[in-house]
């Protein structure tokens, strides 16, 4: 056998050679051993920059919004009223806002979603379950624009003409779902159809991360349910969705996390009205949706009260995504699948 | 399990099958409603005039005129966001991927794990603040620019980005980086030679998800890249940077008191979607690719 002993690492080796060949210590390895301690300190040096990015983040807000958060103090997210005109700033408004939107969606769109996610595991044929799947995941990656768009367009008119009238008849005798009973009557745009928006908008995600879960059932579990005599539904209930609690959590969570930052879906339909809503129908405003219409206008950009309040509504509306985005990492990190993007748009 | 009763189990299975269908349907209703409404409002604006031309028309802006100036504007951002993240994004995933088995890559991955969850909004506050805002403390004063929105997409795609090659190094079978080592190849040249190549379909499917998130954040552009009516101008910072991406368009235009604007609305609405879903599909094209790599 012929040994090659090459003096390049860029050299082809002969394979055979290999086994026998030791590598002196010469220079050849003190190089090598350079480039790749160069390679491990560069490369982190690069990957600092998402932790300087997070911290910028917090940085920037907490120091613009800083005076709003030393003259109020905690208080600031109890009030309840909103008027930059006399200089009285309260987060509570927006807070209920977005909390009432998010839930009204959630209540709609998990039931909704888990069903799917069942007919599409447990019943499906695999082709029309991969088709309907792949319309889900584009789904869950369109621009919100046009959803808010659709929203502005078609579900407010027929929210207002049709579905709100048809809501006061049914339960005109129930005060908390009668739109009548809102202070601004029947009007489509408020807190219920920001939720409607939002719960089409969030499905998608639920679906894909709540598919996930249930196809990480082992197909012995499956088998041996069905074995002793369940039906497909009982085992889909009983075996299927007990193992895949956590990741259904898990995919609540992220969407719940998707819907509390959202904007551009709501911002046409919410009524941006800044005081807490006194029922299902009354208009409101969310912690994105302020930021968005106070700030684009640009008449508050930085420098006074109004912008150091408004910016403390950006990071109580941060805390809550991040707390949301992390718990639902957290609930889905053995799934293994698509990337959830998290954060409202 | 109780086997009496079957004809009522089974009648519960088949309610509920019931049940779950007609949540399908409620659940795809708005989507296809959200697509129709889209072709049928703008479809008739959709033409070759549409595409060619930057919006115009008075007093309304964009009554006359296409799109074109909402297309340049859109690409240019993407652009500038690509050129910031996947530099810094891959070499992230590059870093977790080799070295971050221990306590300071599980604290890297945290972070970027975290950025994933932060909304477009405070994207936009971030972004104006840090790049846009003329009169901030700190930053770099750009005014509402393309350059202040293109930087701050970048920010929002680099963990993207990062995942997703972790994500794709990791799937490299460790036989073909054991293969190279044991050939005494360095690790960076273990990387760029194996790493790198194989998984690189898995990359470009990560920087795609970036590019399609990226151009959702409308809110963040509308914050940190601010709005114009016209096509791109030199130099592309300053009080005259700034773009128009196709989301804030829409906004915009539906923001105005005419219904005039409903139909190019929607029509941007329709190429908007045309451009996800090119997107969409590209990528999964390339997730098939990779897979067939990875194969060997």
């Amino acid at each position: 056998m012929e040994i090659e002993v090459t003096e390049s690492p860029d050299q082809a080796v002969n394979a055979a050679s290999v086994s026998v060949v030791v590598p002196p210590h010469s220079t050849r390895s003190s190089r090598r051993s350079r480039v790749d301690a160069f390679y491990h300190w560069g490369s982190f040096v690069v990957s600092l920059a998402v932790v300087i990015i997070l911290v910028a983040i917090l940085l920037v807000l907490i120091s613009t919004a800083w005076p709003a958060i030393t003259a109020y103090g905690p208080g600031f997210l109890a009030g309840t009223v909103w008027n930059p005109t006399i200089n009285v700033y309260g987060a509570a408004p927006f807070i209920v806002g977005t909390l009432m939107t998010t839930g009204l969606a959630l209540l709609i769109a998990v039931p909704i979603s888990i069903g799917i996610a069942i007919l599409l595991t447990e019943y499906a044929p695999g082709s029309i379950a991969g088709v309907i799947g792949v319309v889900i995941d584009v789904a869950a990656g369109v621009p919100t624009i046009v959803f808010g768009a659709w929203a502005l367009l078609e579900l407010l008119p027929w929210m207002s003409n049709t579905a709100e009238p048809a809501i006061a008849a049914v339960f005109g005798w129930f005060p908390p779902l009668d739109p009548n009973n809102s202070p601004t009557g029947i009007t489509g745009y408020g807190i219920f159809t920001a939720g409607l928006v939002l719960s089409a908008m969030i499905f998608p995600t639920i679906v894909s991360v709540t598919r996930g879960s249930f196809a990480a059932t082992p197909l012995e579990m499956r088998e041996a349910s069905l074995g002793i005599g369940a039906t497909r539904w009982e085992t889909a209930t009983r075996v299927v969705m007990r193992g895949a609690r956590t990741g259904m959590l898990g995919a609540i969570v992220l969407a719940c996390g998707r819907a509390l930052g959202e904007t551009m879906a709501v911002v046409y339909v919410i009524g941006l009205s800044p005081r807490i809503p006194q029922s299902l129908f009354d208009q409101g405003h969310t912690l994105s949706t302020i930021l968005l219409t106070q700030l684009f206008g640009g008449n508050a950009s930085s420098g006074t009260m109004t912008a150091a309040a408004l910016y403390e509504l950006g990071l109580i509306l941060l805390a809550l995504s991040l707390l949301a985005g992390l718990a639902g990492r957290y609930l889905t990190r053995r799934l293994s699948g698509a990337l959830v993007l998290g954060g409202g748009r | 399990m109780r086997s009496g009763n079957l004809a009522r189990r089974k009648l519960v299975e088949r309610l509920a099958v019931t049940l779950c269908v007609l949540a399908l349907l409620i659940a795809l209703a708005p989507l296809v409603h959200v697509l129709y409404t889209a072709i049928n409002i703008g479809g008739s604006r959709l033409n070759w005039t549409f595409f060619s031309q930057p919006a115009a028309g008075l007093p309304y802006i964009g009554t006359q005129g296409g799109v074109l100036n909402g297309l340049v504007g859109t690409v240019l951002l993407l652009f500038i966001g690509g050129l910031i993240s996947v530099p810094l994004g891959v070499v992230t995933g590059m870093y977790l991927s080799d070295f971050g088995g221990g306590r300071l890559g599980s604290t890297i991955r945290a972070f970027s794990d975290t950025l994933l969850g932060v909304p477009s909004v405070i994207w936009g506050l971030f972004g104006f603040l840090l790049f846009a805002n003329p009169i901030s403390q700190v930053g770099l004063h750009l005014n509402r620019s393309a350059l202040a929105g293109g930087l701050t997409l970048g920010l929002l795609m680099t963990p993207i980005v990062a995942r997703v090659t972790e994500i794709s190094l990791h799937q490299v079978p460790l036989g073909f980086k054991e293969a190279s080592l044991a050939l005494g190849a360095t690790r960076w040249a273990t990387m760029r030679r194996i790493g790198l190549r194989v998984a690189l379909p898995g990359i470009l499917t990560g920087v795609l998800l970036a590019l399609t998130n990226a151009i959702g954040q409308t809110v963040a552009l509308l914050l940190a890249n601010g709005y114009t009516y016209l096509m791109p101008r030199w130099p592309p910072w300053g009080p005259q940077g700034n773009v128009t991406d196709l989301g804030s368009m829409i906004y915009l235009y539906l923001y105005q008191p005419t219904t005039l604007l409903h139909a190019p609305a929607e029509a941007a609405v329709v190429v908007l979607l045309g451009l996800v879903l090119i997107m969409s599909l590209l990528s999964r094209a390339l997730t098939a690719i990779g897979r067939r790599n990875y194969a060997g």
